[in-house]
């Protein structure tokens, strides 16, 4: 009745549960990919950025020999440089917290929503998806003096406000961030929402605890993971503002809205000082480097 | 079918010892079950049998094969996972195929063992249909099935009821054991459920902290158990111990005198009771062989259908009991009766060790 | 099924507040959303008239910017959003089991794959450049390509890591005992629990790259350009031509919306959720 059966034959000395034949365990190949990827196209550009920044590489003199940290002396003690980290560390200040408070408070409020729940989460959720080249050009003509729809409807209210004037134009900016990445926040905090457990708050419930005391000390606590990982990722990707100054305002008007990207930018393509715009980038990232080192705790704490 | 022999198997995850040398036969054809609490290395143990966990010296043999070196695939075994592990994106039918089409057996030829297998699984109309819309009991069967398919030489199960009911529990154990006996294969079980093991096992392994206590047949384990811990593994209600001092009149356990004889023993001893060796005095006459009666006050009683779980307190410490409907008559709550204990069937400890002193 | 939120109920009057929040939000994305719908069909005149709305829809737009270069952005955004999903997601679920199941690489390795999403464009961008100018590669989609993986597979392997940690192992055990490799097993009964994982990380790729304007600025400026390039040039001119550049804008954006309605439920879901049950 047992016969012996198929492909029972003794094995040869055959390898373990998780290796290949070859040299590198199963888990290594199934990274190659990746780490190939990693090594050839951010390991290698970031290696040869650093040793461009060391240079005194430009249009001129296209010359790759040492040059020590003058770059960095000249990036450090240049105004545009200084002044385009206060433009950007205030928009990425003004946007982010308006952008946490108004994530926080819609997320709230489409959590308790019955009606249209699904159309109107999908329907707030659509400004991230959005291209922001497009983004930017809409609001450009939007909020433009003479033919935008909102300086002329709000007008009508008795407020005039010029968008992109010299004062205001940061302000600008921050309003359309605030307009495509607000939705970021509600997703995210909507998902952490959903899936807190239930249970203390029905408890709270019971216990006649008002809405806003609920908030205060029972949401709002058990929310602060979340809102800190969203913190550091919307400021890493703010403080990388470039595409609503390229289509709008090219860093004017008076160089108010010169964030260090377009900067960056400018250095290394229109004026094609690649050793300057390479140690700005460094100096960015050092500026950068608290909320990465942040990161890079959350990374360890969450392995264990 | 196969014997299984481990050989002075180790395994440690870094400091934690798992299995701590290790040893057992198991003669080809029985059902063997291990039984031991969580994390007391049966589960690992299995596993290792398995070919899913290395370990990290010993040898293990299926039949005459030194499999230690060899992956599970080679190894000719099949497990049964708490979980079940079915494959959620196929029908039942490719479910139980699906070692056999790893294996490249011809289509047809699975077909015919898929759908014969299916017939004695009770699986037939359920061929078609994905895991998730099956009953649990239905996933455990298709697990099996599964492993029935490929003829192995062993079968593993680990903990496959316990995600059931009770009732359910019973039934597919039964099922489990009519299937073993018909097919005659090997089968190794682990459960945690005492119970469980003295109905299914023809053998069983008493585990603790990665070591066998005790490796015997049900019976033996009850009657002749070689420690402490496995009387107190075995049998439902947990036995009861007294540990104190034997002399001429009885044990003195702090105080209560419990009339216990000792034989030759004298001095710190600890005597194990079983709940269903305590009887009523007015039973006496249906037990021969009774210790010298004594009081006890009734705390609680748990009334279970055709017995009854008592809870005795003498002095202050508390005793369980079993007792059989008719001879609860009349007793309530509260009253104090007079009991005693079935003297040939006391089990003496050494109070340290914790080993069996056999008179 | 409740999803409602737990908890006390709210006054009429913060009700009232919640309703009117919703409200607003959902008009502030509206008006944009609309505005670049109903532009791409209007006529010069009614555009330069803020109060007006399209009485007269006309198709003079679209035509206009079929005959330009938007047609051929539009074209190779697309060669390079399905050149960058594919190879995203491959790469990105490869790497992304590995980690989950085995914990390769430990820390540093998770370390390294944030790394290019945090660190500025710039910093790679001009390297990049400099390496597509040795093997002639200047203006050209490869380069783009390469670029928008950097920044695809860390986030495909981040998001499918959770995905891949939530099928149990004894599944891959099971197909282990069963007879397959761990490849096979990998491919056969792993993969198939994590579909809607790959194919959500398959949209957002698309998306992403399909949006994406730095790198697509720096490496391919000129006759090469993809479809965010060409449209952020039609800043430069003076007077700049409202109307095409409407229906241009139109096109950038309708498919990633559409796209978003599909994928938002789910994306709520894999994030806060646990993942696929098996």
């Amino acid at each position: 009745m047992l016969s012996p059966d198929v492909s029972t034959a003794d094995p040869p000395r055959v390898g373990r549960l998780e290796r290949l034949a070859g040299k590198l365990p199963f888990r290594w190949w199934m990274a190659l990919p990746l780490v190939l990827l990693l090594g050839i196209f951010v390991l290698y550009p970031l290696g040869f950025s650093f040793y461009l920044s060391l240079t005194n590489y430009k249009l001129t003199t296209r010359n790759l020999g040492y040059f020590g940290f003058e770059q960095y002396n000249r990036v450090l003690t240049d105004g545009d440089f200084t002044d385009s980290l206060k433009i950007t560390l205030t928009f990425v200040i003004a946007a982010v917290l308006i952008e946490l408070i108004l994530g926080l408070a819609l997320a709230l409020a489409l959590q308790r929503q019955r009606f249209a729940r699904n159309v109107t989460r999908a329907l707030l959720f659509t400004p991230m998806f959005v291209a922001p080249v497009a983004v930017g050009l809409v609001f450009r003509f939007l909020l433009n003096q003479q033919l935008g729809l909102i300086p002329n409807a709000i007008a009508k209210l008795g407020i005039h406000i010029d968008f992109f004037s010299p004062n205001f134009a940061l302000a600008s900016m921050v309003l359309i961030d605030v307009w495509q990445w607000t939705p970021f926040m509600v997703l995210l905090f909507l998902s952490a929402l959903e899936s807190l457990p239930k249970a203390p708050f029905e408890a709270a419930r019971v216990d006649g605890a008002s809405a806003w005391l609920t908030f205060r000390t029972l949401t709002l606590p058990m929310l602060m993971p979340v809102i800190g990982i969203a913190t550091v990722i919307r400021v890493l990707e703010a403080s990388k503002l470039f595409e609503y100054v390229f289509v709008i305002t090219n860093g004017g008007p008076g160089g108010s809205t010169e964030s260090l990207q377009f900067i960056m930018y400018q250095t290394g393509v229109r004026f094609f000082r690649l050793a300057e715009a390479s140690a700005m980038a460094f100096v960015f990232l050092a500026v950068l480097a608290l909320p990465i080192i942040w990161m890079l705790r959350q990374v360890r704490k969450a392995e264990g | 079918m196969a014997s299984i022999r481990f050989e002075n198997v180790v395994k440690h995850y870094g400091a934690y010892q798992a299995i701590r040398n290790v040893s057992f036969a198991i003669p080809d054809g029985e059902f063997v079950v291990i039984v031991g609490p969580s994390g007391s290395g049966k589960t690992t143990m299995l596993r290792a049998i398995g070919g899913l966990e290395r370990v990290n010296s010993g040898r293990i043999f299926i039949g005459d094969r030194d499999v230690t070196d060899l992956a599970p695939k080679h190894r000719d075994i099949a497990f049964v996972f708490q979980n079940y592990a079915l494959y959620a994106h196929l029908t039942v039918r490719n479910n139980i195929g699906f070692p056999l089409k790893a294996r490249k057996m011809p289509k047809d030829e699975i077909m015919r063992r898929v759908e014969d297998v299916a017939e004695r699984t009770g699986l037939k109309a359920l061929l078609d249909r994905k895991p998730s819309a099956l009953s649990g009991g239905q996933q455990q069967r298709v697990a099996i099935a599964r492993a029935l398919v490929r003829k192995p030489k062993v079968f593993l199960f680990d903990e496959p009821l316990s995600n059931l009911d009770a009732q359910l529990r019973l039934d597919m154990r039964r099922e489990v054991l009519e299937l073993q006996q018909s097919l005659g294969v090997t089968s190794v079980w682990v459960t945690h459920d005492q119970e469980e093991a003295m109905a299914m096992g023809d053998r069983i392994l008493v585990v603790n902290h990665g070591m066998v206590e005790q490796n015997a047949a049900p019976e033996a384990l009850y009657s002749d158990p070689v420690n402490a811990y496995v009387a107190r593994t075995i049998g439902s209600p947990t036995i009861n111990m007294l540990r104190g001092k034997l002399n001429g009149q009885g044990l003195d356990v702090e105080g209560v005198r419990f009339p216990l004889p000792g034989g030759a023993l004298q001095g710190d001893i600890m005597i194990g009771v079983r709940p269903e060796d305590i009887h009523p005095v007015k039973a006496a006459a249906d037990h021969p062989n009774a210790t010298p009666p004594f009081e006890a006050k009734v705390q609680l009683i748990e009334l279970l259908g055709a017995r009854a779980i008592m809870t005795l307190l003498v002095g202050n410490h508390r005793l369980t009991a079993v007792f059989n409907r008719r001879d609860l008559a009349d007793i309530r709550e509260f009253d104090t009766i007079r009991v005693s204990a079935a003297k040939d069937r006391l089990l003496y400890f050494k109070p340290e060790t914790g080993e069996r002193i056999r008179l | 099924m409740n999803d409602a939120a737990p908890g006390t109920r709210l006054t009429p009057a913060a009700e009232a507040g919640r309703l009117l929040l919703i409200a607003m939000a959902v008009t502030a994305v509206l008006v944009p959303l609309l505005w670049i719908a109903f532009a791409a069909f209007r006529t010069p005149a009614d555009l330069t008239n803020p109060g007006s709305f399209a009485i007269d829809p006309t198709l003079d737009n679209m035509r206009d910017i079929a005959e330009g270069g938007i047609p051929g952005a539009a074209l190779r955004s697309i060669i390079v959003g399905f050149a960058v999903t594919i190879i995203g997601v491959f790469v990105g679920a490869l790497a992304g089991y590995s980690i989950a199941r085995f914990r390769t690489g430990g820390i540093p390795l998770r370390f390294a794959i944030l790394f290019p999403t945090i660190i500025p464009p710039t910093v790679l961008a001009f390297p990049l450049l400099a390496l597509a100018l040795q093997f002639n590669l200047s203006d050209s989609l490869i380069a783009v390509i390469a670029a928008h993986l950097t920044i695809v597979v860390p986030m495909i392997t981040w998001f499918m890591t959770g995905f891949f940690a939530s099928v149990p192992r004894e599944v891959e055990e099971q197909a282990a005992i069963d007879g397959y490799g761990p490849f096979a097993a990998f491919w056969r009964v792993v993969v198939p629990n994590v579909l809607p994982g790959l194919g959500a990380s398959a949209l957002l790729a698309f998306m992403m790259s399909w949006n994406e304007l730095f790198y697509a600025l720096v490496l391919a400026p000129g006759s090469s350009q993809t479809l965010p390039v060409a449209i952020s040039g039609f800043n430069t001119f003076q007077g700049v031509k409202l109307g095409p550049m409407s229906a241009a804008l139109l096109l950038t954006v309708a498919p990633v919306m559409v796209l978003s309605f599909v994928i938002q439920k789910r994306l709520v879901r894999g994030l806060g959720g646990s993942g696929v049950k098996g």
